[in-house]
């Protein structure tokens, strides 16, 4: 069977960079960053990071990534949910 | 151990926290009532909708309570500080990582899935399956069958760990409080639909809000009247429970990264909080959803992973580890404090089984009655099928949970782990990928389960060995993607109505506009 071409969905296709975002920031960066801090310390008990216990920062690290999300959030294009929609000629290309 | 609980509080004090549980179980009473009303003004041929996706009109902050009270179970209200209690810093620092399911859901695929649940008439995550595997009904019931097994005994264990809770910090016996919150939940279910389980949602998420702030106050508060800061505390747990407790290399780093995989990756692929991707009535309501839901997990996680945490600092022994957060309450907080925290943790079992209970009357409703009982069925028989599979899909629950039979834990480590082991790259890649096919998702659910299932029973543990004591999960992740990729390679693509529905921009032939 050869390929099939059909009119994308602008708004599916922004769905699929969606997915993309979340997953790079929320699995790959935070993941990163959250654990390269916690092998760092997280073998010594005794460790004092920012004059608190070093799992301590570990709720900071978080907080940092929530306001990340928020933002990403907040910016993300308020689509109309309707099935089908009309497409204007600037979102086919 | 639990009558040492119990002394904590006077008899006075043990009736006071049941009187503010019940005057919680009103008021849920009275939701269900309201959702019911709602429903009677429903025109049949929209009843179905309306029950089980709210005529897709949720708002922004009962969204935002559905996927985080429903995935905050009684694991992270009640489990999951016992065994941070139990471990230490290893199992806070992993569960930590869940606070992002709002933005994981919503913003991964939350999109994708209203607008095209919109195209389709998708009351279910099944139907969203269904249509994107050329109306496979093997995919449907690989869906329906493990979701309507498990999540059954699942909804028991929610039952019976609250009330265990109950007959800890009230002295009332285990029946009385399985009857008073297992009956409310399933009137208000059954009854009100999603819409009522919606409204509860809000009111359970709020009581879980309250019970998290009033926790952590009370564990600062004793944390700095007792030892005077938290470089102090930390002092006082090396000496109370070693040094190991918060070493987080105490467990295997394979077992670590798989317990995070199943916490950050399987978390999209749990059917109950993928519902609230169905019912969301705006994009605005579902960025906001996002942020307020990841707001509220975000203090959940933190602080009730803390709470159970710091209580080794005032229980060094429990014989249950469960029992921390209510010995927690009981000796920290006055007795209306410990009542509000009782519903709280109630609360996040009831939201639990109510969102499960939807989601498997729906299943069963689109893909084995609808499918194969009785394809013909009137608007009116589904109304009334709709009825009596919610109920009686409560009371089997509730049934269970009298006899608790002790397999109960075991079988929810195989409903988690099999769903996200069978379930995730059908769902992912049935709604990012076009070449992907029923013949690929078939294999994938399959191997994905039997891997995940034959490593988890140890059968073949040879399957945990070559991932370096990993979770099966992680196997049967990895092989269910391997099959469905292979199988996928070498049978034909989808035809283009799929592509058309899923990617399009305009509407197959013969499809409505």
């Amino acid at each position: 069977m050869g390929k099939q071409y059909v009119k994308e969905d602008p708004r599916l296709k922004r769905a699929f960079k969606e997915f993309i975002i979340m997953a790079i920031v929320y699995y790959i960066i935070y993941s990163i960053v959250y654990w390269s801090y916690a092998f760092t310390y997280g073998g010594n008990p005794h460790a004092i990071v920012m004059g608190l216990p070093w799992w301590f920062n570990l709720l900071w690290i978080s907080l940092i990534f929530l306001v990340i999300v928020c933002i990403i959030a907040w910016t993300m294009k308020e689509e109309p949910l309707d099935p089908w929609i009309k497409i204007e000629e600037g979102e086919k290309k | 151990m639990t009558t040492e609980i119990q002394a904590l509080a006077t008899p006075e004090e043990r009736l006071a926290t049941a009187i503010t549980f019940i005057i919680y179980l009103v008021a849920l009473a009275a939701i269900g009532v309201y959702a019911r009303r709602v429903l009677r003004k429903t025109i049949i041929d929209k009843f179905i909708e309306e029950f089980y996706v709210a005529g897709r009109g949720l708002g922004a902050v009962v969204i935002a309570f559905l996927i985080a009270a429903g995935l905050c179970s009684v694991g992270t209200f009640v489990g999951g500080p016992g065994l941070s209690w139990l471990l230490g810093m290893p199992w806070v620092s992993i569960v930590g990582c869940q606070i992002f399911m709002n933005f994981a859901i919503l913003y991964g695929i939350g999109k994708k899935i209203g607008i095209v649940a919109r195209r389709i008439g998708a009351v279910s995550l099944g139907d969203v399956l269904f249509e994107r595997y050329e109306q496979s009904k093997l995919v449907a019931l690989l869906y329906t069958i493990p979701v309507l097994v498990f999540l059954i005994s699942y909804c028991s264990v929610q039952f019976v760990g609250s009330s265990r809770i109950f007959e800890v910090m009230t002295g009332w016996p285990y029946m009385i409080a399985l009857i008073l919150s297992g009956l409310v939940t399933i009137f208000y279910v059954t009854v009100g639909g999603i819409r009522g389980v919606g409204l509860a949602v809000v009111v359970q998420g709020v009581f879980m809000t309250v019970t998290t702030i009033l926790l952590v106050a009370g564990v600062f508060n004793g944390i700095f009247t007792t030892y005077g800061g938290l470089v102090e505390a930390n002092e006082a747990f090396m000496k109370i429970a070693g040094e190991a407790y918060l070493n987080l290399f105490r467990l295997p780093p394979a077992l670590v990264i798989s317990w995070w995989i199943i916490f950050t990756v399987g978390i999209i692929a749990l059917p109950h909080g993928l519902m609230a991707s169905l019912t969301y009535k705006s994009a605005r309501a579902m960025k906001m959803a996002i942020i307020l839901g990841s707001i509220i997990v975000t203090f959940w996680t933190y602080g009730l992973l803390w709470a159970g945490f710091f209580a080794k600092l005032w229980f060094p022994k429990l014989p249950v580890p469960d029992h921390a957060i209510p010995a927690l309450a009981m000796k920290l907080l006055p007795p209306w404090f410990a009542g509000i925290i009782f519903a709280g943790v109630v609360g996040a079992a009831q939201s639990t089984i109510a969102a499960m209970t939807i989601l498997m009357s729906s299943a069963f409703l689109q893909h084995i009655y609808r499918q194969i009982i009785k394809p013909t069925a009137t608007p009116e028989e589904l109304r009334r099928i709709a009825f009596w599979t919610t109920l009686i899909i409560g009371a089997v629950a509730f049934l269970l949970a009298i006899t608790q039979p002790p397999a109960l834990e075991f079988i929810i480590i195989f409903a988690i782990g099999g769903l996200i082991s069978s379930l995730l790259w059908p769902l992912i890649l049935g709604l990012f990928w076009k070449r992907g096919n029923k013949y690929g998702a078939i294999a994938g659910m399959i191997v994905g389960f039997m891997v995940f299932a034959l490593g988890k029973s140890k059968l073949v543990p040879q399957i945990v060995t070559a991932f370096g004591g990993a979770d099966p999960v992680v196997a049967g992740m990895i092989s269910s993607l391997i099959a469905y990729l292979i199988v996928t390679a070498v049978t034909p693509p989808p035809p283009l109505r799929i592509i058309q529905i899923f990617w399009g921009a305009e509407p197959p032939e013969g499809a409505e506009k």
